[in-house]
């Protein structure tokens, strides 16, 4: 290797830094990086910066250089803290001086902003890289940014680890004791927290200028302290620790990069970024709801003038072409009470204000109060107590929303409304093409099934739900993996190809639910059948969950028995009772947490965590991980099972009305540790989007 | 290059994972039947677009007027109120300040509000601070407002009962003006 010695480079780096004139940068651009480096990481070219992106920012970030392939998911978890889950291919990789191999490797990565940019002082960030893999990114680093005008800023940080690989010097964290001096060599299956390891052995200074030429372009110089070691025994020969790089600013979601890196390659970069918290659709094209028709301009004085069959022929009818199923009326006095389910609106906010209007048109004028309520598989969960008088008066009110809400009580409803119509008194069936990707077989990285998914649903009274789903695939390539498990537990999960394999019709689902309220804020559901791929068997779940309650509480049960391979209806030898105890927290601010303690599918015990921020449209990016007493040797790769979970509203971007979610679970891998039996109908998710909380949090909705 | 691509259907996939798209309602507005036969013709320039709306409701003195493809726009004594399906929607409005200042009723500076939804479903209103004045043609006012997302000029030509029958207004930073004008029938 011919490299420039590093203190030099160094020095340069530093240079470069303080030759830049200092003032003032402005406040709007204060800790946001202007870009992402090649890891996805709010950085430089390679390496990191101070800065944070916007808050709730979520990227797709791909770049290439010398045989590296990186993508990256990055979310902007809180202002501060960012989050990225990358996955990297490399090839001519050579490891302990055996044969060039490729290697795929994925890694988790944190960067956290402890301190905002001030006048003087600079932006201040501490990052791990690969907190949980295979250790061949480890790194961690902290690092220091600072404006220069709002056009320049430069970054100085030090890196340990990967980061502390070239021109690395003794640890100055040693002072702290002799236990910084060494970083042990990796070792182990990986997925393990490598804290350990974490700011150990020889550190190595890092740092770089950006430019903004105008508002599109960016130009970077960066003092890169990664010596590539393993990388750099092929083709790959690093000659410089300094690379440089453009970018150029697309349009609001994409950014493209070109990189010289390392004196010697060429690198290109592509970012998609895009914020749950904006849309390019505003607040939607969602078409125009019934203008709201006040009690003098309605013909029947009262109830008793009402022709009661065409009255509810048109308010099925109207409901029906605004996304929203009636599953029942009555009257009361001055109130008429609508018990309604929304099919049709992200939000069921929007299919109440909707529902709401439509009342005003049909409802007789001595009718003064409207008590909406929502149902959830046939069973009621939340009334919503509006005043007529404040739909009339507020409707282009300034403050709509809030002074509607002021006025309305929403509170936990038990009780079937008198008249309530069979909700599908006949089977309804669907059919939807799907698809299914499957991530990260080493053999190939992407293998996928498409098909169609044929769906029946059946209620013959409210509660009592009877569904089935088939699915018939029709290309894909998910049954050529030969990786068919290796496990020390019993193959609840390894063997999912073999299902796949056996025929490409599946009966994925065939079960018969109730759903049923056992008492105030409780919520039961049992539930009998085929309930996944791969099991069978009888479900029981009880769930507490009080209108407007940070904490809720579940209980669940389930005793189910292994599916057959072949024969659809038929079962094998291994059975588990298998459940789980919930706790459920809303932390406000989108912020979730939950946590699952039980027996998971192959018997063993212990904890589900899972994070989550949930945005008011239904965006919902989570985290979880699930450790049990299975050990890391029995579990195998990976140690413990984790994943990420990824929800987009359609509506969100198309801007149309739909109740249609894009979901999206990647698990780095699928192993029969801590695995969870798959149950459709769980009750958490239908009851929680009915209650208070969820209503509140998208009231605006209502007027839209 | 094949592990890129590799990367990028991934990205692809993500997208389309599981994915399914429901049925489309058509909905309920569009069931209503036209209250009165002048129609009130709107143009958008951002959008380029040209519409002629009928009177749907009358709620309280605020009229709704609304297209075949149920775009609403909600006005009172022609000063606009509310929109439904644009997108970036005016979700209510408080133009009192400009009434009264159309009148006479009022001089000098008054403020003005609109408030909006976000993306992530939240209100949002935008302030602005405004003055009319009175052009040379009679019954033609122009009303100057400042805003913290930049400043705009509506204009109004009032007919002999003080409604705006003809007004170019502005509905916000993105769809910025829409013009207005009653159209009686001949």
């Amino acid at each position: 290797m011919t490299r420039q010695s590093p203190a030099t480079g160094f020095l340069l780096a530093v240079g470069l830094v303080a030759l830049v004139p200092a003032s003032l940068a402005h406040a709007e651009d204060r800790n946001v990086s202007w870009a992402y480096n090649t890891f996805g990481v709010p950085g430089l070219v390679e390496m990191p910066s101070a800065f944070s992106r916007p808050d709730a920012e979520f990227t797709l970030s791909f770049s290439q250089f010398a045989e590296q392939y990186r993508s990256a998911i990055t979310f902007q978890v809180t202002d501060r803290l960012s989050a990225s889950f990358r996955y990297v291919g490399v090839d001519g990789l050579v490891l302990d001086g055996a044969d060039p191999i490729s290697s795929f490797d994925r890694s988790f990565s944190l960067h956290y902003r402890l301190l905002d940019e001030g006048s003087y002082l600079p932006a201040v960030a501490v990052g791990l890289n690969d907190v949980l893999g295979t250790g061949l990114y480890a790194g961690e680093y902290l690092v220091a940014s600072k404006s220069f005008g709002p056009k320049v800023r430069g970054t100085l940080g030090i890196g340990w680890g990967r980061l502390g690989s070239f021109g690395g010097f003794s640890n100055p964290l040693s002072v702290l004791g002799d236990g910084f001096d060494t970083r042990s060599e990796f070792s182990g299956l990986g997925g393990e927290l490598s804290s350990g390891q974490w700011f150990r052995g020889d550190a190595a200074f890092f740092g770089g200028v950006e430019w903004m030429v105008n508002e599109r372009l960016r130009v970077v110089a960066e003092y890169s302290s990664d010596a590539y070691v393993e990388e750099s025994q092929g083709d790959f020969d690093p000659r410089s620790p300094f690379n440089f790089g453009l970018s150029w600013q697309a349009n609001n979601r994409t950014t493209l990069s070109a990189q010289y890196l390392y004196g010697s390659e060429i690198g290109f970069q592509v970012n998609f970024a895009t914020n749950p918290t904006k849309s390019i659709t505003g607040s939607g094209y969602d078409p125009a709801p019934v203008a709201i028709v006040p009690r003098d301009q309605i013909a029947a004085a009262s109830w008793g003038e009402v022709d009661t069959a065409k009255f509810e022929s048109q308010l099925a009818a109207s409901l029906k072409r605004d996304g929203v199923v009636l599953d029942g009326y009555e009257v009361s006095g001055n109130v008429l009470t609508v018990a309604i389910r929304n099919a049709g609106y992200a939000k069921v906010s929007q299919a109440t204000g909707r529902a709401a209007r439509i009342l005003t048109r049909l409802a007789p004028r001595d009718i003064d109060t409207f008590k909406i309520v929502l149902t959830g598989n046939g069973v009621p969960v939340t009334s919503i107590l509006l005043r007529r008088q404040d739909l009339e008066t507020l409707e282009f009110d300034v403050d709509a929303a809030q002074r509607l809400r002021a006025g309305t009580a929403i509170t936990d409803e038990r009780s079937r409304v008198a008249t309530a119509f069979a909700p599908t008194s006949f089977p309804t069936f669907d059919v939807q093409p799907y698809f299914k990707p499957d991530f990260f077989d080493p053999d190939a990285p992407v293998r996928a099934d498409a098909g169609l998914a044929f769906s029946a649903r059946y209620e013959p009274v409210s509660g009592l739900v009877f569904s089935g789903l088939i699915q018939q695939r029709l290309v894909g390539n998910i049954n050529d993996n030969v990786r068919v498990g290796d496990s020390a537990l019993p193959p609840v999960r390894t063997n999912a190809l073999l299902y796949a394999q056996a025929s490409d019709t599946s009966l994925r689902e065939l079960t018969a639910a109730y759903y049923f309220r056992p008492g105030p804020d409780l919520f039961g559901r049992v539930t009998l059948g085929y309930l996944e791929t791969m099991f069978g068997g009888i479900s029981t779940e009880v769930l507490w969950k009080p209108q407007g309650s940070a904490l809720a509480l579940g209980v669940e049960v389930n005793h189910v028995r292994q599916r057959a391979y072949e024969d659809v209806f038929g079962f094998q030898d291994y059975s588990v009772t298998t459940g789980h105890v919930s706790a459920y927290y809303d932390f406000g601010r989108d912020y979730q947490a939950r946590l699952d303690v039980g027996r998971y599918l192959a018997g063993d015990v212990g904890a589900t965590l899972t994070l989550a921020r949930e945005f008011d449209n239904g965006w919902r990016i989570a985290a979880y991980a699930t450790k049990t007493n299975v050990s890391a040797e029995d579990f195998g790769e990976g140690s413990f099972d984790k994943g990420i979970l990824i929800s987009i509203p359609i509506q969100w971007a198309t801007g149309k009305p739909s109740k249609t979610k894009l979901n999206a679970k990647i698990t780095p891998i699928n192993r029969d540790g801590g695995a969870r039996l798959s149950v459709p109908g769980r009750l958490y998710d239908s009851v929680s989007e009915l209650q208070a909380s969820e209503l509140d949090a998208s009231w605006g909705r209502f007027w839209k | 290059m094949t592990k890129f691509s590799i990367m990028a259907l991934i990205a692809a996939g993500l997208l389309a994972a599981c994915g399914t798209i429901g049925k489309k309602p058509v909905p309920a507005s569009l069931f209503a039947t036209p209250i009165s036969s002048t129609v009130l013709a709107v143009t958008i320039p951002t959008r380029g677009a040209v519409a002629t709306l009928v009177l749907v409701a009358r709620n309280q003195g605020i009229e709704t007027w609304q297209t075949g493809d149920a775009v609403s726009i909600s006005v009172r004594d022609g000063l606009l109120l509310g929109t439904r399906g644009l997108g970036f929607d005016v979700m209510g409005s408080d133009v009192s300040q400009t009434r009264a200042a159309l009148s006479g009723a009022r001089t000098g500076q008054y403020a003005v509000k609109r408030s909006y939804l976000t993306a992530d479903n939240q209100p949002e209103v935008i302030s602005a601070t405004c003055t009319m004045s009175r052009a040379a043609a009679d019954g033609h006012f122009v009303e100057d407002c400042t805003t913290a997302v930049g400043n705009y000029r509506n204009e109004y030509w009032l007919d002999g009962s003080g409604r705006a029958a003809r007004s170019v207004q502005w509905i916000g930073p993105q769809i910025q003006y829409v013009t207005l004008g009653y159209v009686s029938p001949s």
